[in-house]
């Protein structure tokens, strides 16, 4: 029996005063790989801006905890430090702020003394897997990023900081076919080189391709309305949420 | 009732170098005669037996600042306050002034909409000559809307002293129109005060200038409410010798969280001997807003000439087709065809004045 | 006095003559007198003609009234700063007296002791001598004259000195430009010949411990006809003198096709009003780049000017000011387009936290005589808390149908989605406010030698986060 990294237990979540999210509960061991899918506002992207504690998400009730800690009490930045990353839907532009100064304060953050030098040699590899050029680590955070690109610079912050947990909240969204095999192709990485546990929010399949699903989560209207293994996936993509819906 | 005095009007609220002659305007001889009779037309509303603003008129605010009001107030001569309680979008108010050879030349006016009223109000300025004054002040109640709209189109020796305060209420709004055909020396502008939460002031203002033409305009939107909203938009064209200065002025009052406030001026210079000053300020005390101003100031886009002069106007007819473009813009704002059209025809006569 | 040519004469004069006509606020009375003039100028052994310069300064500023507008000057001591001027007085300060923030902020910003006490304005003086004679001597062999201006007056480049000294800006510029006038001491002068590229920046900090500098300095510089230069102004840390104003003058002359970038960093302590000035006249086809940063003083008055004189000639202003607490900034820039195809570019930011005060002022002339110039402004505040304040102020004054004129502002806050975004990474927040901020002073920080980037950094960092990483 691995080890529980997440456990979501009666989570409510509101933006301004509307309740998005309705005692949601949910759990991720060690390694595993977990999707979450569900129709447009159902929720999914609030339940990873709740977990990563975006302080426009009120919490109205639940308790969700995170290697054995309570997760909720803990700052934004402690969230991270713990092991809990989120590849963001459309990550924030920050002008004058590189890439790689990013990822190495990230890192550093978190303990990890690199230097410059060390950090681009390092980082090499991953650049390559992700078929992105040397000189995106120089570039303003996202400035002027292509939507592909941008989440393939998630991916690559992804690789570097190594969390316990990743959410991907529809990292595969808006890409073409390579893109999608390129982002896949980094995820797998990061599940291979560190065995880390995955949330895939998506709406397709393609990114799955190269993962082993071990359980499939299906979002309606604020609340689990189905669960199963890696054939609901398959459903879903054949029938749609309609029968859900009006449950 | 006669007197002569040297005021200063529209005033920036924070001052900057002196040699620049933008800080205010100096006007001498300010004399005022007497009051000015206004004819007023109901179009489909009448006015509300009584309202608040006779209280509130002497504390509003105003663009042109101290030194007029109190010379208003040393010639007596009193407001005319309108309170409105109408609900129809058709209605409106239209307002001219009497030229008859007794008729003063100041004038006070008090518009009120009460609490979720809405109403238009158009003054018409063809004033003939020497010097004319006029304040107006603005009071919209909670969730009510007045249109002020004014046009100014006065003889070629007119000086026009042009004065406006307005204070809008939760959720209320002002909206201004104005718009600048002729009269030898305006200066115009408006003191709008957002005092409640959620509360609005858009403005819209285009000007022709030509000949010697001076238009002195000073823009002041004080933030004070939440969440309030403010979008000023300057325009115009000038000619020849006219000169025109514009202040706008975007305050953020601490406290006025969430509040967004844009200004934006276009001119294009057409003469070589015009002279265009702009100063669009953005004060800011508090953390939580978005203030912006924009202003793109020059020649006419010579693509867009080349464009016109391509489908067969010569170039000062493509000229005046730009120019006209930016009061067109402003009556295009203007809520009642009636009204559009009587101003169209304004610029036109005007137009075949100087052809 | 003989006849006083200035170098703006060819320009409208309506533009520059209209003097700022201010009410008294308060008045500069005590200090100094005419006898005290005298006393400097025969310290100095003054050649004749300064002299009878710094005595008809000295009558302007008796009748020069103060600005009616601008940041409140009301804290200066006219006292302090006069007998801080008289020759032979010691105003030397112990260490033990040195307050408390400006030890901490030198021990923070990892300044070696000894040059801690000289910036301090006590104990021995640190040596840059030695620095700066071997800077110099390079630059000669290049035909560069780089030397101080009590010597330059009366050194072999006197009549070249004599010809420019406050030529561009009048001591009836303003009231501390008559000041300047009348008890100027040290700074600089450079003189860069015909088509000679400087390599290396050339930086006034080497001078830093002529006497009285850093308070009442004159800087000119020539560059002549195809020339380059890059001079940047500053000192490593905020330099703790007793008198709190510094009334500096610069003068730049841009020769034709030739291109100066100067540079400044400006952090001095914070119960000091900055009321320097400077001014740069460009001729046909040359260029005038400013950088600067303004992070220290209690008041600053900063607004550097450029004489667009010649076709084509073109500025570059790059700007930061950080206003902190018990600070208000007022910094920006005056640009007159006076030759036709001439172009200015202004990029200026401001932050405003704990209370600071920053205001952006401008003015933007074009005159009949600037046809086909392009001006453009774009300018960026940014509000980190609500007990701040933040003002911009841009004239702009167009007299020709022929150019082009553009204006931006805008003022904001830090996004909080952008400190979510950092914070999902693991920064803290003052961690993640401090690199958002540090990201919008990148405009400036990149144009600065690296030494002078890093220190601009960690001077951000101390402000925002209150110590450097």
């Amino acid at each position: 029996m691995s080890q529980e990294v997440l456990k979501i237990e009666g989570l409510s979540v509101a933006v301004d005063g509307k309740v998005i999210l309705d005692k949601v509960d949910l759990t991720i061991n060690e390694g595993e790989v977990h999707v979450l899918m569900g129709p447009n506002g159902a929720g999914k992207s609030t339940l990873g801006y709740s977990l990563m504690g975006n302080p426009k998400y009120e919490i109205l009730e639940g308790k969700v905890t995170f290697k054995g800690e309570d997760l909720l009490e803990k700052s934004v930045d402690k969230r991270a430090k713990a092991g809990l990353f989120l590849s963001f839907q459309s990550p924030q532009e920050i002008p004058g702020v590189t890439l790689a100064d990013f990822i190495r304060s990230g890192m550093e953050a978190k303990g990890e003394r690199v230097s410059l030098y060390k950090f681009k040699k390092n980082v090499k590899s991953d650049l390559e897997l992700l078929n992105m050029d040397a000189s995106y680590l120089d570039r303003d955070l996202n400035v002027g990023f292509s939507g592909g690109e941008k989440k393939k610079a998630e991916i690559l912050q992804l690789l570097c900081l190594k969390p316990a947990l990743a959410i991907l909240d529809e990292t595969d969204s808006g890409l073409d076919v390579d893109a999608v095999r390129t982002v896949s192709a980094g995820v797998e990485a990061y599940k291979k080189s560190h065995n880390g546990a995955l949330l895939i929010i998506t709406h397709s399949t393609k990114i799955l391709e190269a993962l082993s699903v071990d359980r499939t989560h299906v979002l309606v209207g604020g609340h689990i309305a189905a669960e199963g293994g890696p054939e609901l996936v398959d459903e879903i993509n054949e029938n749609g949420f309609e029968k859900y819906l009006n449950n | 009732m006669n007197m002569t005095k040297d005021i200063t009007v529209n005033k920036i609220p924070v001052r900057t170098w002196n040699h620049l002659a933008m800080n205010d305007a100096d006007v001498s001889g300010v004399n005022i005669s007497g009051k000015a009779e206004a004819k007023v037309a109901f179009e489909g509303v009448t006015a509300a037996r009584s309202g608040v603003l006779k209280d509130k008129y002497d504390d509003i605010k105003t663009s042109a600042g101290e030194e007029l009001s109190e010379l208003l107030a040393v010639s007596g001569i009193k407001p005319d306050i309108y309170a409105f309680d109408n609900r129809d979008e058709n209605a409106y108010v239209k307002i001219g002034f009497d030229k008859g050879e007794n008729a003063g030349n100041a004038h006070l006016l008090g518009i009120e909409a009460k609490e979720g009223s809405v109403i238009t109000v158009y003054v018409d300025h063809s004033e003939d000559e020497d010097m004319s004054l006029f304040q107006t002040k603005l009071y919209a109640a909670k969730g009510s809307l007045i249109r002020f709209v004014q046009l100014f189109h006065s003889s070629d020796n007119a000086v026009v002293i042009d004065d406006i305060g307005g204070v809008c209420e939760d959720g209320a709004k002002i909206e201004l129109y104005q718009l600048f055909i002729s009269g030898a020396e305006v200066y115009a502008g408006c003191k709008a005060c957002l005092a409640g939460n959620d509360a609005a002031f858009d403005a819209g203002i285009a000007y022709r200038l030509a000949g010697n033409q001076k238009l002195d305009m000073n823009y002041h939107a004080v933030f004070e409410g939440k969440r309030g909203s403010c979008d000023i938009q300057a325009g115009g064209a000038l000619r020849d010798k006219s000169y025109k200065l514009f202040r706008g002025t975007i305050d953020f009052v601490n406290g006025c969280a969430g509040s967004v406030g844009a200004e934006n001026e276009s001119v294009l210079l057409i003469d070589d001997t015009v002279v265009n000053k702009t100063i669009p300020l953005i004060l800011c005390a508090e953390e939580d807003v978005q203030g912006a101003h924009g202003a793109s100031l020059g020649r006419p886009d010579e693509e867009l000439l080349f464009y016109m002069q391509s489908r067969g106007l010569d170039r000062q007819e493509a000229l005046r087709v730009l120019e006209k473009a930016k009061l067109d813009r402003v009556i295009g704002l203007m809520p009642h065809a009636a009204m559009r059209e009587y101003a169209s025809c304004l610029i036109t006569e005007k137009e075949n004045e100087y052809e | 006095m003989a006849e006083e040519k200035t170098y703006v004469e060819d320009i409208d004069r309506n533009i520059y003559d209209i003097k700022d006509e201010g009410q008294d606020s308060f008045s500069l009375d005590g200090g100094l007198t005419l006898d005290i003039v005298k006393q400097i100028s025969e310290e100095k052994h003054d050649p004749e003609w300064m002299r009878e310069f710094r005595i008809a300064a000295y009558e302007k500023y008796c009748s020069i009234k103060l600005p009616d507008w601008g940041p409140s000057l009301g804290g200066l001591n006219m006292n302090e700063i006069i007998s801080y001027v008289r020759p032979n007085t010691k105003m030397s300060a112990k260490w033990s007296e040195v307050p408390d923030y400006i030890k901490n902020t030198f021990e923070r910003l990892g300044i070696p002791k000894a040059e801690r006490e000289s910036l301090a304005g006590v104990g021995a003086q640190y040596d840059s001598e030695l620095v700066y004679h071997n800077v110099k001597k390079e630059v000669a062999e290049q035909g560069v004259i780089y030397t101080d201006m009590e010597s330059a007056l009366t050194g072999e480049y006197a009549d070249m000195v004599k010809e420019h000294f406050m030529k561009l800006v009048p001591v009836t510029d303003h009231k501390f430009a008559a000041l300047h006038g009348a008890v100027w001491s040290g700074g600089s002068f450079v003189y860069v010949p015909k088509g000679v590229q400087v390599s290396i920046p050339l930086q006034s900090y080497f001078r830093l411990n002529a006497p009285g500098a850093g308070q009442f300095e004159h800087t000119l510089i020539i560059v002549d006809e195809g020339a380059s230069l890059h001079f940047i102004e500053g000192c490593s840390a905020p330099k703790y003198n007793v008198a709190n104003l510094h009334a500096g003058c610069v003068e730049l002359f841009v020769g034709k096709n030739a291109k100066l970038r100067y540079s400044t960093i400006e952090k001095k302590k914070k119960n000091m009003y900055n009321l320097n000035t400077k001014k740069v006249k460009v001729e046909e086809g040359g260029t005038i780049e400013w950088v600067t940063g303004s992070f220290g003083s209690h008041v600053s008055c900063l607004y550097p000017m450029s004489i667009l004189n010649g076709r084509g000639a073109h500025m570059e202003y790059t700007g930061i000011t950080f206003a902190g607490e018990g600070q208000n900034l007022d910094t920006g820039l005056k640009v007159v387009h006076n030759a036709p195809e001439t172009t200015s570019l202004t990029n200026a930011k401001s932050i405003s936290k704990s209370g600071g005060i920053s205001t952006f002022r401008s003015e933007v002339i074009i005159t009949g005589k600037a046809k086909k110039s392009k001006a453009s402004v774009s300018c960026e505040s940014l509000m980190i808390d609500n007990i701040s304040r933040s003002d911009t102020i841009p004239a702009m004054d167009i007299r020709t149908d022929d150019a082009d004129v553009g204006h931006e502002a805008t003022i904001g806050r830090i996004s909080d989605e952008a400190v979510f975004y950092l914070m999902s990474r693991g920064l803290s927040e003052e961690e993640a406010k401090a690199m958002i901020v540090s990201g919008f002073a990148e405009n400036v920080s990149k144009e600065l030698p690296l030494e002078y980037a890093m220190e601009m950094n960690n001077l951000i960092r101390l402000e925002m986060v209150g110590s450097i990483g």
